[in-house]
């Protein structure tokens, strides 16, 4: 019945996978929250030691795979860099802004994010960090 | 001391290695969990329609249908494909997929095939009343039981097709149940199931752990190759008719471990012959010729079968050491049979410690009679501490229709017919022999040619308690007995008759007086004491010198009157006198004690039972 179940689930997630507007998704799951990478930006996923290096078309982003407590195939709407930037922002903890030279600009919350300069900058948030235009 | 410091160093970091081996594992709707070591991973990605997850390892990619990925995680990396049953369902965890080892499964009927280079292992677990595990393999692989209790009502419970060895570990601590059904469904075609376990491999037994094999089909464990024990506490139950419990097409070897059989049922009459239950077969031989092989272990084999053998093989038999104890109740069962050689023991060994018995009657007066050890071959002893019994009717201890020879060891016989039995020489060379047949002739040689009864070095005390015509040495013409060394008494009646109660060649007559037997070459002294001896049981006779001295004594397990006695022993010489006295008090300081033989003391008797003159 469990099998059955499964198999029920997974179908009905292929199919949802293909439903107009969604975009399969992997669905990363730590302690910090989820966090949805479409797979149409995953260019590969690598792994150096301890760490997970996802690389997109928009950058890298990299997990602590003992962070990691799961990955699930799901769906999405949303670009990489909203859901990350949603993540983070739904964190408790301080979000970090390096311009493209590693230089800090930013240190705060959310609503102070809407302080910074448009351009591209690379976002650390505990132990992820990745590439986000702002 | 560099090397072993050198050696533990590596094996901590290979044991921590392991440990800390982290796994990506993907949960698959099929059930099953695949995963691979994130160290052997290059790349995941995926292709254009995001409908497949690519998995590089080594420059060599694998791709998955992303819709068949349930879930993935980091977990810690399995060692073997780890598959545990549960009633009619299975768990699996498979680190070898992505090197190309599939398990595919129909509730819990398991079927492994590996047509990769990669040798791999399996951890069987858990229970099943309907499951079995099946193997195809190119390459070696090793089957692990962790609690394993399995029944397959159709067919094998462990059932390799593959022609490579296949090590088959009980885990320490752990018992494993297995049991087949009473009928199988036919095997597809090409394919043999011979038994409960089955391989057409070569099988290799290991582990600290414990295999109960219940064989109700037919065979127990069967391999169209070779067999080796080399450890595990294995219990093997057969019930079915001419149910062989081990058995190999080629040779078996036991190293080491418990083995305990228990068989039931009848021999099988087909193509021409009979078929018989064995605990222990083997048929074509190594490189060496020989079939079975014991050279360690602890064997227990307890049989009812009719016809049943213990340890049996077309070829040559070797038990070399360790512990069998064959208990054959069936009619006309035998311990040991072999249509070529037997040899127990080997030079320089104390081992093995065989005790081998029938119970059983015949199965009819012209065959199927029981015998302790049977060969067409030579039969040798050359160590070990033997304990051979029989208690019925055509019950023989030991017999070969060519040779015996005993040339070391400790050697019990109480049968109810002969002990020793042979068509041709029966040699006692170094061997410590105690032998009591309670219905016929202790030691019989049929070959009735000079030396078929030689006795050349050890010590010999054999007896029967049938009373005459019965005979310690039956040897047909006793003057074909040659005596080049070693310590003999025998007691026993006497062919009567004057022309040896109708045996050919006759023997000793019957008022003759046994001293008229002239041996031709002996060595040493010896005399045949016709006269009647009284023996009684809870006295020590000791074979002593004109000064006392003590040649070897011998006690009886009840009374008896001998009609006829060899003596002989080293120290003897043609001309001088000896005495057979006895004492109540057993000897303590005897260098050999087999039954009621003790060489080697400086117990004395105080009353004569008789003197004689060697000749």
């Amino acid at each position: 019945m469990r099998k059955l179940l499964s198999i029920i689930t997974s179908i009905a997630f292929a199919m949802s996978c293909y439903a107009d507007g969604d975009i399969p998704s992997l669905n990363i799951t730590t302690a910090d929250g989820t966090t949805v990478i479409a797979l149409k930006d995953i260019i590969s996923i690598k792994y150096t030691g301890e760490e997970m290096l996802v690389t997109k078309n928009s950058g890298s982003t990299s997990f602590s795979i003992n962070d990691v407590s799961e990955m699930l195939f799901g769906t999405t709407t949303e670009t990489e860099e909203d859901t990350a930037i949603d993540s983070i922002e739904g964190a408790s903890i301080n979000t970090v802004l390096y311009d493209l030279n590693g230089r800090i600009v930013f240190k705060g919350t959310k609503h102070q994010l809407q302080s910074v300069p448009q351009g591209i900058y690379l976002m650390k948030n505990g132990h992820k960090t990745i590439k986000v235009v702002l | 001391m560099k090397r072993i410091i050198f050696t533990i160093l590596y094996a901590t970091i290979v044991v921590i290695s392991l440990h800390a081996q982290t796994a990506l594992s993907l949960n698959m709707i099929n059930g099953q969990k695949y995963q691979t070591l994130l160290s052997s991973i290059d790349s995941l990605y995926f292709n254009d329609e995001h409908t497949e997850m690519f998995v590089e390892r080594a420059g060599v990619v694998s791709s998955i249908p992303v819709a068949e990925i349930i879930r993935m995680a980091y977990e810690p990396a399995a060692a073997t494909v780890e598959i545990t049953y549960n009633g009619n369902d299975v768990s699996i965890i498979n680190p070898f997929y992505f090197d190309g080892i599939r398990i595919s499964h129909d509730g819990a009927k398991v079927t492994a095939t590996n047509e990769t280079e990669f040798e791999a292992e399996y951890t069987l677990a858990g229970e099943s009343n309907d499951g079995y595990f099946k193997i195809y393999s190119t390459k070696k692989f090793q089957i692990t039981m962790k609690g394993l209790n399995l029944t397959n009502p159709n067919g094998p419970v462990i059932n390799s097709q593959s022609k490579k060895k296949g090590e088959i570990k009980s885990q320490k601590g752990y018992v494993n149940i297995l049991t087949d059904g009473t009928t199988y469904t036919t095997a597809p075609d090409g394919e043999d199931q011979k038994g409960c376990i089955f391989s057409e491999g070569q099988l290799v037994f290991k582990g600290a752990g414990e295999l109960q094999v219940y064989a109700k089909h037919g065979n127990g464990i069967v391999s169209d190759d070779w067999i080796s024990v080399e450890n595990s506490t294995i219990s093997i139950n057969t019930t079915a008719n001419a149910a062989k419990a081990l058995k190999a097409n080629e040779f078996i070897y036991i190293s080491g471990g418990v083995l305990n059989f228990t068989q039931s049922g009848n021999r099988v009459y087909e193509n021409g012959d009979y078929s018989y239950c064995s605990a222990i077969k083997a048929d074509e031989g190594d490189e060496n010729g020989k079939a079975i092989i014991i050279s360690g272990g602890e064997i227990s084999i307890n049989s009812s079968a009719e016809g049943g053998r213990g340890i049996s093989s077309d070829l040559p038999i070797d038990i070399i050491a360790g512990k069998q104890t064959i208990a054959m109740s069936g009619k006309g069962g035998k311990a040991i049979k072999s249509d070529k050689e037997i040899t127990i023991g080997a030079e320089g060994s104390e081992g093995p410690a065989l005790t081998a018995g029938t119970t059983g009657s015949y199965i009819s007066s012209s065959s199927g009679s029981p015998k302790a050890i049977k060969a067409m071959g030579k039969i040798t002893v050359l160590s070990g501490d033997l304990n051979i019994t029989t208690t019925k009717n055509k019950g023989e201890g030991i017999e070969s229709k060519t040779s015996c020879e005993f040339r070391g060891g400790k050697i019990y016989l109480k049968c109810y017919d002969d002990c020793v039995n042979s068509a041709g020489q029966i040699l006692f060379n170094g061997a410590n022999v105690y032998a009591w047949s309670t219905g016929n002739d202790a030691i019989d040689s049929n070959k009735n040619a000079a030396g078929s009864i030689t006795i050349q070095d050890g010590a010999v005390f054999v007896f029967t308690t049938a009373g005459g015509p019965e005979m310690g040495f039956d040897n047909d013409n006793s003057s074909n007995i040659r005596i080049y060394g070693g310590i003999c008494i025998t007691a026993g009646g006497n062919q009567g008759g004057g022309g040896g109660g109708g045996r050919p060649g006759g023997g000793w007559g019957g008022s003759s007086s046994g001293s008229s037997v002239t041996i031709s070459g002996a060595t040493q002294g010896y005399a045949f004491v016709s006269s009647s001896l009284s023996y009684s049981s809870g006295r020590y006779y000791t074979l002593q010198d004109a000064s006392g001295n003590n040649i070897v004594t011998y006690t009886f397990p009840q009374s008896l009157t001998s009609s006829m006695a060899l003596f002989t022993a080293p120290s003897m010489t043609k001309g001088s006198t000896y005495y057979v006295k006895y004492s109540t008090t057993e000897p303590t300081d005897a260098t050999v004690n087999v039954g009621g033989l003790y060489v080697g003391s400086s117990a004395t008797g105080t009353t004569q039972v008789t003197s004689f003159t060697a000749q």
